[in-house]
């Protein structure tokens, strides 16, 4: 009878992570650091300093602070504590990524395809990362909203994840991949990096139109009107028209970067941020003049054909340039260790330390539009702090415990084996797949390849 | 795709000895043999449990014309009133189920106009007909029903089929004489679903959710035009568009979203549109999701469980009984999942959440089975009877016509030989809408009857036929394929292997001997009501289209 077993497993259960079995954790919690390096980011490092959160947010930071005795006291001497890490363009715990079926859907958010139970969420934080930019796909001229995250790995409900101060933003996507999925994929336009363009103005031009449809209605000028029908994907461009949301855009190549820009300064869009941007080091001083910057690759290229100008002294070129930068994942395997995609600007480039840093904290959440709550240590942002047993850029260093306003949600000591939130109970073990395509730019979209296009094009971003 | 995926929860088919009409009452003079002599009946002496923790004894109960007219000790009987003796029987209501998609077919899609554009399809093609009532794709008489009759179950929740997201609506159908079209409310809900056209705008659930916000957003305005026009002159008239006329009772509150939800996330999906567009919402097919309840209590939604409850993992090939400390935490951690599920419907009892059951990809042979299960862990009795009955009643509003054994009633009731939840327990009988229903109670019922299905194709060589038998073997769907002997010698069998089948689809393969060849087969398709349309793959050499029908499983 094999259902004697059962007093084995549920006395073995007991000894399953705590983190699991808890109520859902709560979102604002208080502690005090004691005697770190803080890597403030915004106003240098302050060497044996404590940090104190009370309530999610940094209250005070200073030497031998008084606090009531019954807040949590982390000892960090000898240890370096630094802004949560941000991940300004990423796929984990999500869903779907891709609505891949028309070459512009701004009406879908991803803030409706949250999965709080990847586990993902839990390796970002064992890499210090507090925030992620959860993003709609590149299959897209213009793709999905995306919605900024907090790691809070335990809450079982999506919503429990947002970050709710932070702004709308929007995926654009230029080049081969939306030419791919839908003009080569499907025969529609965008068939070449001219249809992307011609794509992305007919939505702005459509969205005015619409615009002044909706207003001719409502100011009651005109009788005999009746409502006109109701556009989510127009509702959408309008607003990005209108300022009201941030672009978040898939590009590689100057010339298309170059286009982009042209296009928002036309249509008085200045709220642009290009994502990988591999020769963006081409036009630095456009990027710098006209957008809110660039988030790349440290040096990551060379898999597919768009992709093969590039290098890695781009970030410390952008930089220098006065592009405002950040370095994300665009992985759920790279964002565990972003510290170290940071530190690459510094073989690359010597950047300086808080140059480097800079470009995995404050960049990305200016970029993101958090700055004022989160990226650097400052009274009054969010306690999102990051704990590492050495300076985050050595190539030795470790995190050893990541904070998300106050509350705890990575610990090296309490690691277990098994960190999943949710278990399927058909199957023992779950599928494993060792190549990495999860997570990635291109998600949900191999449906419309044939077997040329996929072997052709064996690429992720 | 998902529902062919779960084809591992194989739809087993029991025994048909059900559905027949009591012959020997049948009227001499009657040439077609299917008149009833009387549609009185008198129950006597039995023990009946009204409505969920009642329990009244040595009752007698009147019923006539499908209506109950009578419950007492000592009625006056009418002359015309058949009898049936149930001392040391237990009289039940009938059982309703929700969400059931058994003789229900999908509504023909046209061909793909040549210019169509998959980012902009026509509705149809997308899987969007929500004016599409279930009772116009709905077949009495399709032989499963029988089956589900047999188990208790006397009022069905049809939802309606198709290949998207908004299939249609649904109604609720009596178990009857499958010769009425056995409406018992028509319109009940808005049916939909995450599960859409694989490559049509949306295909995936954040199309969907944006899809859905501008449908009812236009619903809303379409309405308002509607209005608009109606009282005041110098108004364009509104064009008619049936999809969004569907949504306009769902907007003004009159029927519900009966929403399908796969996982924990789908339920706050919904939950999310809810609070948005604040409509009322019925959550159906849940099996997962305990810390969901405080949500979905909040949003008072209604609540529809999944009675299909997954193998116990212990008893799988792959468990291992060991010392190795870290398998035994995987199937630990597998167990307790397992064990939460079993567990869900008293989680939500616990919370004073009413629910009712669906049936969704429950093989028949478990219906009873899981019934035990979920009372043997942590559902109260009544709270499971509850949920087959007042519940399901209350919550599409036929609390006054079903749901309990009550004068005024529908005539539906099951007669016991044993509580409902007691693994002795066997049906005697079944009463849906006033008929009599009538099952053998011994223990040498066999349960392994077959399912018929007459095959036609054409191979080049002309055209052939034959059958497909399935049958349940060791709770495993198993079954023999004959076919015309390639050497022109009559019909050969062989069997059927890698067979799959649920509701909407089946697939097998089977090898045929042709001279010293052995040639590979294997046939794919959808079902649909009760035909199969698929293809037959011989080899890699051809694939031809093969077409088959069930036949009614025997009858007594």
């Amino acid at each position: 009878m094999r259902h004697s077993l059962l007093p084995l497993i549920i006395s073995l259960w007991v000894l399953v992570p705590a983190l699991v079995l808890a109520n859902e954790p709560p979102q604002k919690g208080s502690v005090i650091i004691r005697n770190g390096n803080l890597l403030t980011i915004t106003n240098g490092v302050l060497e044996n300093t404590d940090l104190w959160i009370e309530n999610g947010v940094i209250k005070r930071i200073g030497k031998e602070l008084n606090v009531p005795s019954d807040i949590p006291s982390v000892d960090a001497n000898g240890k370096y504590v630094m802004p949560g890490i941000i991940d300004a363009h990423s796929h984990i715990a999500l869903e779907s990524v891709n609505e891949a079926t028309s070459p512009i859907t701004a009406e879908v958010q991803m803030a409706d395809v949250v999965n709080p139970f990847d586990v993902s969420i839990y390796r970002a934080l064992a890499g210090g990362v507090t925030i992620s930019h959860a993003m709609h796909g590149s299959a897209n001229a213009i793709g999905g909203q995306n919605v900024t995250l907090k790691h809070r790995y335990g809450s079982k409900s999506p919503s429990e994840l947002f970050m709710k101060e932070a702004p709308r933003t929007i995926k654009f996507a230029l080049g081969e991949n939306p030419t791919r999925v839908h003009g080569r994929g499907k025969n529609l336009q965008p068939k070449s990096r001219m249809g992307v363009e011609a794509v992305i103005r007919n939505g702005f031009e459509e969205a005015k139109q619409y615009a002044k449809k909706w207003e001719t209605f409502k100011s009651g000028k005109e009788t005999g009107q009746s409502p006109p029908s109701f556009n989510l994907r127009l509702e959408t461009l309008r607003d990005v028209l209108e300022g009201k949301i941030i672009i978040h855009c898939h590009s590689y190549r100057a010339d298309e970067i170059y286009m982009l820009i042209e296009l928002c300064k036309e249509y008085g869009i200045d709220k642009i941020v290009f994502s990988h941007v591999n020769e963006g080091f081409k036009v630095a001083p456009e990027l710098a003049k006209y957008t809110m910057g660039a988030s790349v690759f440290s040096d990551w290229w060379a898999y597919k054909f768009e992709v093969y100008y590039s290098t890695a002294y781009n970030a410390a070129i952008l930089v220098r340039n006065g592009v405002l930068t950040s370095v994300n994942s665009d992985s759920g395997e790279v964002i565990r260790h972003l510290y170290h995609e940071a530190g690459k600007s510094q073989k690359y480039g010597d950047l300086s330390n808080e140059e480097a840093l800079s470009l995995i904290t404050i960049n990305p959440a200016i970029q993101l539009g958090i700055d004022q709550w989160v990226g650097s240590l400052e009274e009054g942002k969010h306690g999102d702090i990051a704990i590492f047993n050495q300076h985050p850029l050595s190539i030795y260093a470790i995190p050893e415990m990541t904070f998300i306003e106050g509350v705890k949600y990575f610990d090296r000591s309490e690691d277990e084996a098994d960190q999943r939130l949710k278990v399927d109970p058909t199957e023992k073990v779950e599928t494993v797949y060792l190549h990495q395509e999860t997570h990635n730019c291109m998600r949900d979209v191999d449906f419309f390849f044939t077997n040329f296009g996929r072997n052709l094009f064996e690429h992720k971003h | 795709m998902t529902d062919y995926l779960l084809s591992t929860y194989r739809i087993f088919f029991i025994s048909a000895i059900c559905g027949f009409w009591m012959g020997h009452l049948q009227a001499q003079s009657d040439p077609s043999g299917t008149k009833r002599v009387t549609d009185t009946y008198i129950i006597k002496g039995a023990t009946i449990i009204p409505e969920p923790g009642t329990l009244l004894q040595d009752q007698q109960i009147l019923f006539e014309n499908g209506m109950i007219k009578a419950i007492g000790k000592n009625l006056s009987v009418p002359s015309n009133a058949q009898e049936i003796k149930a001392d040391s029987l237990f009289v039940y209501p009938g059982l309703i189920e929700l969400a059931n998609k058994t003789g229900v077919s999908k509504p023909t899609i046209p061909d793909r106009p040549e210019d169509f554009n998959p980012s902009s399809p026509p509705p149809l093609f997308a899987g969007i007909h929500p004016y599409e009532s279930v009772l116009d794709h709905y077949d009495p008489n399709f032989s499963h029903n029988a089956e589900w009759r047999k188990l208790g179950i006397t009022i069905s929740h049809k939802i309606p089929m198709g290949e998207g997201f908004l299939p249609g609506q649904t109604a609720l159908v009596v178990y009857g004489n499958p010769e009425y079209p056995n409406r018992v409310k028509d319109k009940t809900s808005l049916y939909a679903r995450f599960h859409t056209v694989s490559g049509l705008y949306p295909s995936t659930s954040m199309g969907v959710m944006a899809k859905l916000r501008e449908l009812m957003e236009n619903s809303r305005l379409l309405e308002e035009h509607q209005n608009l026009f109606a009282s005041a002159s110098g108004i364009r008239r509104p064009e008619r568009d049936k999809v969004l006329e569907a949504f306009i009772p769902v907007m003004r509150g009159e029927i519900p979203f009966l929403f399908e939800v796969g996982s924990e996330l789908d339920i706050h999906k919904i939950l999310r549109l809810q609070e948005e567009l604040d409509f009322k919402l019925i959550l159906t097919g849940i099996e997962e999701g305990e810390s969901s309840i405080p949500a979905i209590q909040k949003a008072g939604v209604g609540v529809v469980l999944n009675i299909n409850l997954p193998e116990d993992p212990s008893e799988k090939d792959d468990w291992q009984d060991g010392e190795e400390e870290e398998i035994n935490q995987l199937q630990s951690r597998v167990m307790v999942a397992y064990q939460a599920r079993l567990a869900l419907a008293s989680k939500f009892e616990e919370a004073g959440i009413p629910f009712a059951f669906s049936t969704k990809h429950l093989s028949k042979d478990r219906f009873h089975k899981n019934l035990r299960l979920l009372v043997e862990n942590g559902l109260s009795q009544e709270g499971a009877l509850s949920a087959l009955t007042v519940n399901p009643a209350k919550m599409y509003g036929i609390e006054k016509i079903a749901g309990s054994i009550a004068e005024g009633k529908m005539a539906n009731m099951i007669v016991t030989t044993d509580s409902l939840f007691s693994e002795k327990m066997k049906i005697k009988y079944v009463i849906a809408d006033g008929y009599l229903f009538e099952y053998k109670t011994d223990d040498d019922t066999d349960d392994h009857t077959e399912e018929t299905w007459e095959y036609e194709t054409s191979t080049g060589a002309g055209k052939s036929t034959g059958t497909i038998k399935l049958y349940t073997d060791d709770g495993k769907t198993k079954g023999h394929i004959t076919y015309d002997d390639p050497h022109g010698t009559g019909k050969k069998t062989a069997k059927l292997q890698k067979l799959k089948k649920n509701t909407d689809r089946m697939s097998f393969e089977f090898n045929v001997l042709a001279g010293d060849k052995n040639l590979e087969i294997k046939v794919d398709g959808t079902i649909s009501g009760s035909t199969f349309k698929g293809t037959m793959q011989i080899m890699d050499l051809k694939s031809v289209t093969f077409v088959a029908r069930i036949i009614e499983s025997p009858k007594k």
